[in-house]
């Protein structure tokens, strides 16, 4: 049961019935400029102790998604290099040994992955490998989708894998937001219900225009429903902005393509915003054509923004209650193309990290004796491992994936 | 507080029109009402006219009203020769992204077509209808591979057959080329069925989940193999019979060897089709939030009894109490069409910027044409999220802004002010003062530039002057790009425009970077040329003030700059910046400051090849698909497609050649009614082969060598047409030559080891070629013009659309009319406002009261 909801409205903007809703951008600067100085002063601290604290639920764990758009080689991100079917499927693009920074005697991590060493080596960085599901469908839009709502290449989905376990989890009230999409692809958030944002900056919301709460009900469930949404949203606004004017804003991760979005999330997470999920994006993994270079650029920028996340986390002692974790469309084709890169493929393997996360390899390497039209064959559903960041980690165990629940996980984040 | 409690009281008061009262006149009210719910916002002038119908006559004559064909014609790509689809898989890769891209500029194009349908045609409940389709037979041109011109094709379906029988709209759906790509029905074939289409079939579009199991999923999947689209024949609907499964079949308790059309026959016998319907109509015309049982099943019961008649499902709808009935007004939230078109059609008021109208569509989470997913866009609660709904606000106060909604209304209503509703003043009389319409005060839409005019409505001015026009979508960051354009003599400059900046930008800060091509804001400028006395080489656009920071970036993209007739497309420049794109073929995206050179030498014409009597000419050849030969296995086939093929007077849009290697009949060539656009011969011989699934179908067979196994085909050649054999004899001859130039090809590089074995193959059996495949006249060289393969339709111009195809004086004049009465709230507004006082009159104040989200 959601708490009274206090309308802060009167404290700063009269509610004035017939005011006329025009903004400009001077009207913009006023109001940010206010909140400003409604941060330093006496009344501030009423203002503040408005807002619901950080963490309603004592030791609030979040997920970080970060979608590997495009997507991505498994095959040469963790590298069987010992395997000779694996050289023979990419005479040109295979990685050696020397490429590798060898996590045992078969495999191997791409080099440019070094800054996620010192997540490994604390045993915080699990690889699970194999992912994919049936009747694989190699379309970009389509298989995205289908990642993002739990379905196969047999049944497609609509909701977002996550959006109604943790919308019945974790009620609205509790929370500044179900969640967070810094990339502007809400896929993955697709619900009618719940609030789930978009932001494209941090502090995006300081300017947003203001919106009418009425109270109470009306008795038609359609306008319900807008002045519901009306109140969520003022309040999420109200309070991600509040948070985010006191809060000490950091770039502390720097030479990424993700570095702008993970440090949004970095700065969301140390200024308190409370919301279960933060989702980012790193995009240019369709790689058909010259890979090599632009992959180790990605695994580079990817490298650098997880492992920047883990450090500017565990200063602020929020790493415990984090979780990140990688999803892509499927993996790319075993063999090369002959324009130096990779076609649309199948299987793949994915990064878990977090503070709690037990590291190390899971699951099976797909077998690169046995392709099924060139490409990879998963060996484990993806959605078991939904089901254990679902049941697990977020704490919901009777889940929508929780028929996938694979034993091989279980130690992942336990 | 008092306002809400009036506002209860007038809701629950409301019951005492439970009575239909379908005689009784309409009002003001009801009229804006049966038009906000059966078409698209309640244009003045209409509510006007419908007020004094009753309730009865109204609807009769918004069904009489339902057209079949757009108002504003597509483009002509629509009923084009379908691009060839099917060569894109072969494609290398420049060549590809260009194809992309051209069927993404067509996708805008389409889209901004429907947009200004939408506002002009006089049948908003058109609209309506066919956008409920598009709803609820999903299909997304993101999940089609750029197939632009089925999902084109599929929105005339849904004009044709949206109000029809829905037996026979159920039957050109399993028919419907975006359908069968969307849901992967072309891969639904007896040796592996796919179950996608035959799921949604049963589960989304006629009976709903949980009225049906699983194993009838599996036995329509089997009934509905072989549908597919044949790509190199215009993307027209055939049946593969070699991939029906012809088995018995068991549907509903029903057993026999069922096709699709039966399956449709057995659902349409199900109780539950009638009301998933029913449902369907409920939801989208009276409630979202509230069902009804008892009155769902009356109007299924009512739609079975009239067979399945659509007309007959739409009437009853309208003219169920509850349509009426004041406590379901406002239960349906208006889906961004409904917010923007709805509003431009309510107010007469029509953007400058209209153009941008689809992608402020797809920013509040309806891009037309691509649902997000087969379930479509959810609707009710769900366009009003947390983020849905501060977008749609911030969309709402920036296109209808209290100042350009007041000045509009104001100046058109004080030049007419006391025109009345009913005025004789005929539309041609008004037609002059159309366009005459406040100039907006924006700085970036200020009139002063002189020399730009903005997306001029008639086409090219001046006939003295030459107009220069460029296309180009901003992202916006603390502001937008500015422009100029330049010519160039060589190193020389001839010209050079003030700098511009661009107004329907995609403001970065608040909704992110941009999606894609298909969904940019384009905008036109145009310049007016002097006398420039030189010929210039090259045009340049330069982006003069780029910008990015936290959370925004600021870039300019450019499609292409038009002089004359001739357009000049921008991946064919080079970009000169501080980040030029890694792809040559994005030169037009500007990231950084610098500027885009697109060359205009005049170049020798690329249809260069000299027609010779012994040449057969087509632009390009590519690998359709191919099975590995194979020792023992009969009938392997190399299928190759041609485009543009020419041979002396005779052409074909497309021509597919299929090398055969049987067994049986021995190697030889196979040519189908299907595998030409423009009918590969003038005459089929009696003799053809011909196939049960599709009468019309013929089949010639050509082997290589005459011998006894084979001689019963001989008729096949000898009834030829001289001219036909002409063709044969053509095909035969450069059939290594072909082969040699889709070796190069994706198809044939992926299977290299396979495709080798036929290209020897072919070589040998070539030289044993019968002679009596020799004719005089036969072209015996291949020549390949690599013309147009990619290449874009010519960007099409739609003029700004005004409300209804009328003056926009006229719907200003009605409007202000019902605002001088104290009836103006009434179109604005389905129910009281919440906010608003209830007797305001600023449309500007009513378009963001709460209320305004809902109708």
């Amino acid at each position: 049961m959601a708490k009274p909801i206090h309308d802060r409205q009167p404290a700063r903007m009269p509610l004035n019935a017939n005011r006329i809703h025009q903004r400009s951008a001077r009207q913009g600067l006023d109001r940010r400029a206010f909140l400003r100085v409604l941060a330093g002063s006496a009344m501030a601290t009423s203002a503040l102790t408005c807002l619901r604290p950080a963490f309603a639920v004592p030791g609030q764990r979040r997920l970080v998604l970060v979608e590997l758009s495009g997507a991505n080689d498994g095959l040469n991100t963790l590298v069987p290099f010992k395997d000779e079917r694996y050289h023979a499927l990419r005479p040109n693009l295979g990685l050696h040994e020397r490429d590798l920074i060898s996590l045992n005697p078969d495999f191997g991590l791409h080099n440019e992955l070094q800054p996620l060493m010192a997540t490994w080596e604390a045993g915080e960085l699990a690889l699970v490998q194999g992912l994919g599901y049936p009747a694989p469908n190699r379309s970009h839009f389509s298989s995205i989708q289908l990642w993002e709502t739990g379905g196969d290449g047999n049944r497609q989905q609509q909701q977002g894998w996550l959006t109604h376990d943790i919308e019945h989890r974790y009620p609205m009230a509790a929370l500044d937001a179900h969640g967070i999409c810094f990339d502007g692809r809400m896929g993955v958030f697709n619900s009618a219900s719940g609030n789930w944002l978009s932001m494209s900056s941090a502090t995006q919301f300081s300017d947003a225009p203001d919106i009418q709460t009425v109270q109470g009900s009306t008795g038609n469930p359609s306008l319900d429903a807008v002045l519901a949404s009306g109140r969520t949203l003022k309040q999420s606004i109200d309070a991600i902005s509040t948070r985010m004017e006191r809060a000490n804003l950091s770039s502390g991760i720097r030479s990424s393509a993700l570095a702008g979005q993970m440090n949004h999330v970095v700065n969301m997470i140390n200024a308190g915003v409370n919301t279960p999920v933060l989702k980012v994006s790193l995009s240019g993994f369709d790689t058909h054509e010259n890979q090599q270079g632009r992959h180790r650029n990605l695994m580079r920028s990817l490298a650098v923004a997880l492992g920047g996340l883990r450090r500017e986390l565990k200063q602020s002692g929020e790493w415990d209650n984090t979780l990140v974790m990688t999803y892509s469309e499927f993996g790319r084709r075993a063999g090369e193309n002959r324009s130096g890169g990779t076609d649309h493929g199948t299987a793949s393997v994915h990064f878990v990290a977090g503070g709690r996360v037990k590291g190390g390899l899971y699951g099976n390497h797909p077998d690169l004796g046995q392709l099924v039209d060139d490409d990879l064959v998963h060996t484990m559903d993806y959605r078991a491992l939904y089901q254990e960041v679902l049941a697990s980690w977020l704490q919901i165990p009777d889940n929508r994936f929780h028929a996938y629940r694979e034993p091989g996980l279980t130690d992942l984040l336990a | 507080m008092i306002k809400r409690i009036l506002f209860l009281l007038l809701v629950s008061v409301s019951a005492l029109a439970s009575d239909s009262g379908l005689d009784q006149p309409l009002g003001i009210d009801d009229a804006a009402h049966l038009l906000r719910r059966a078409g698209l916002g309640a244009e003045p002038v209409q509510v006007a006219a419908l007020a004094s119908q009753s309730r009865a006559d109204a609807i009769e004559l918004l069904l009489d009203g339902v057209q079949t064909h757009p108002t504003i014609a597509m483009p002509d790509w629509v009923d084009d020769t379908a691009p060839p689809y099917w060569a894109r898989g072969d494609m290398l890769r420049d060549d590809r992204r260009a194809f992309d891209r051209a069927r993404d500029r067509e996708m805008s194009d389409l889209r901004r077509w429907w947009v200004a349908e939408m506002i002009a045609t006089p049948s908003p409940q058109t609209e309506r209808l066919v956008l409920m389709w598009h709803n609820h037979f999903v299909s997304a041109y993101s999940g089609i591979d750029e197939e632009s011109t089925s999902i084109a094709r599929q929105n005339q379906m849904f004009r044709r057959l949206g109000l029809a029988n829905f037996r026979d709209l159920l039957r050109a759906v399993i028919r419907d080329a975006a359908m069968l790509n969307y849901l992967d029905n072309r891969s639904n074939k007896k040796r592996s069925p796919n179950e996608n289409l035959a799921r949604e079939l049963l589960e989304l579009f006629t009976l709903g989940e949980g009225n049906y199991d699983e194993f009838t999923v599996k036995e329509a999947a089997r009934a509905l193999t072989g549908y597919t689209i044949n790509m190199a024949a215009n993307m027209q609907f055939s049946v593969e019979p070699w991939h029906q499964d012809k088995k018995v079949k068991n549907l509903f308790g029903q057993t026999g060897r069922f096709d699709g059309d039966d399956l449709i026959d057995i659902i349409l016998e199900q109780d539950k089709a009638a009301e998933h319907i029913a449902r369907l109509f409920w939801r989208e015309y009276i409630s979202e939030f509230t069902e009804d049982e008892v009155a769902i099943s009356e109007l299924a019961l009512h739609f079975r009894q009239h067979d399945y008649e659509l007309a007959e499902l739409f009437r009853a709808t309208l003219q169920r109490p509850e349509f009426w009935a004041e406590d379901y007004r406002g239960q349906l939230v208006k889906s961004p069409v409904d917010l923007l078109i709805g509003t431009i059609r309510s107010t007469g008021y029509v953007p400058r910027r209209w153009d941008a109208l689809p992608a402020q569509l797809a920013r509040l989470g309806q891009t037309l044409f691509d649902p997000p997913n087969v379930a479509g866009w959810s609707g009710g609660a769900g366009w009003v999220t947390p983020a849905r709904l501060l977008n749609r606000q911030q969309t709402i106060e920036r296109i209808f802004s209290s100042r350009k909604i007041s000045r509009f209304i104001h100046s058109n209503g004080t030049r007419f002010g006391t025109m009345s509703t009913d005025s004789n003043m005929t539309d041609a009389g008004l037609a002059d003062t159309m366009m005459m319409e406040p100039t907006e005060a924006d700085s970036a839409e200020s009139e002063s530039m002189m020399s730009v005019e903005r997306n001029a409505a008639d086409g090219m001015s001046s006939a003295d002057h030459q107009v220069l026009r460029v296309r180009v979508a901003a992202e916006n960051y603390k502001g937008a790009p500015e422009l100029q354009v330049r010519l160039r003599r060589h190193r020389k400059e001839l010209w050079r425009s003030e700098s511009v900046p661009l107004v329907a930008g995609h403001d970065t800060q608040k909704f992110g970077r941009l999606a894609g091509v298909d969904v940019m804001p384009w905008e036109n400028l145009q310049f007016t040329l002097p006398d420039l006395k030189q010929d210039y080489t090259a045009i340049e656009v330069h982006f003069l003030n780029d910008a990015a920071g936290d959370g925004g970036d600021r870039n300019l993209y450019v499609d292409w700059v038009q002089i004359g007739d001739q357009h000049y497309y921008a991946r064919t420049g080079k970009q000169s910046s501080g980040c030029p794109p890694r792809e040559p073929d994005q030169a037009g995206n500007l990231y950084c400051q610098g500027h885009l050179s697109i060359p205009v030498a005049v170049k020798a014409s690329t249809s260069g090849a000299i027609q010779d009597e012994n040449q057969l000419i087509a632009a390009h050849a590519h690998t359709w698909w191919f099975q590995a030969l194979q020792r023992g296995a009969d009938w392997r086939q190399l299928v190759i497609g041609l485009t543009d093929v020419r041979l002396a007077d005779r052409q074909w849009d497309s021509m597919t050649v299929a090398m055969v290697d049987s067994n049986e009949l021995g190697p030889g060539l196979e040519i189908s009614t299907d595998d030409c656009v423009q009918d590969c011969f003038r005459e089929w011989p009696e003799c053809a082969w011909t196939n049960e699934v599709n009468p019309d179908y013929r089949s010639l067979y050509f082997p290589l060598r005459r011998t006894s196994a084979n001689e019963h085909l001989a008729c096949h050649w000898e009834s030829l047409d001289p001219q036909d054999k002409r063709l044969v004899s053509s095909l035969f001859n450069v059939l290594p030559q072909l082969i040699e130039h889709v070796r190069d090809g994706r198809k044939a590089q992926r299977r290299k080891g396979e495709f080798s074995r036929w290209a020897k193959a072919v070589k040998k059996q070539h030289r044993k070629l019968d002679s009596v495949y020799q004719v005089p006249q036969a072209a015996t060289r291949l020549v390949l013009t690599g013309e147009n393969i990619s290449a874009a339709s010519d960007p099409v111009e739609f003029s700004r659309p005004s409300v209804g195809g009328r003056a926009v004086a006229r719907n200003t004049a009605a409007l202000n009319a019902m605002l001088a009465e104290g009836t103006g709230h009434s179109v604005l507004l389905a129910i009281a406002p919440v906010v608003a006082a209830s007797n305001a009159t600023d449309p500007a104040q009513l378009l963001v009261d709460p209320a305004f989200q809902v109708k």
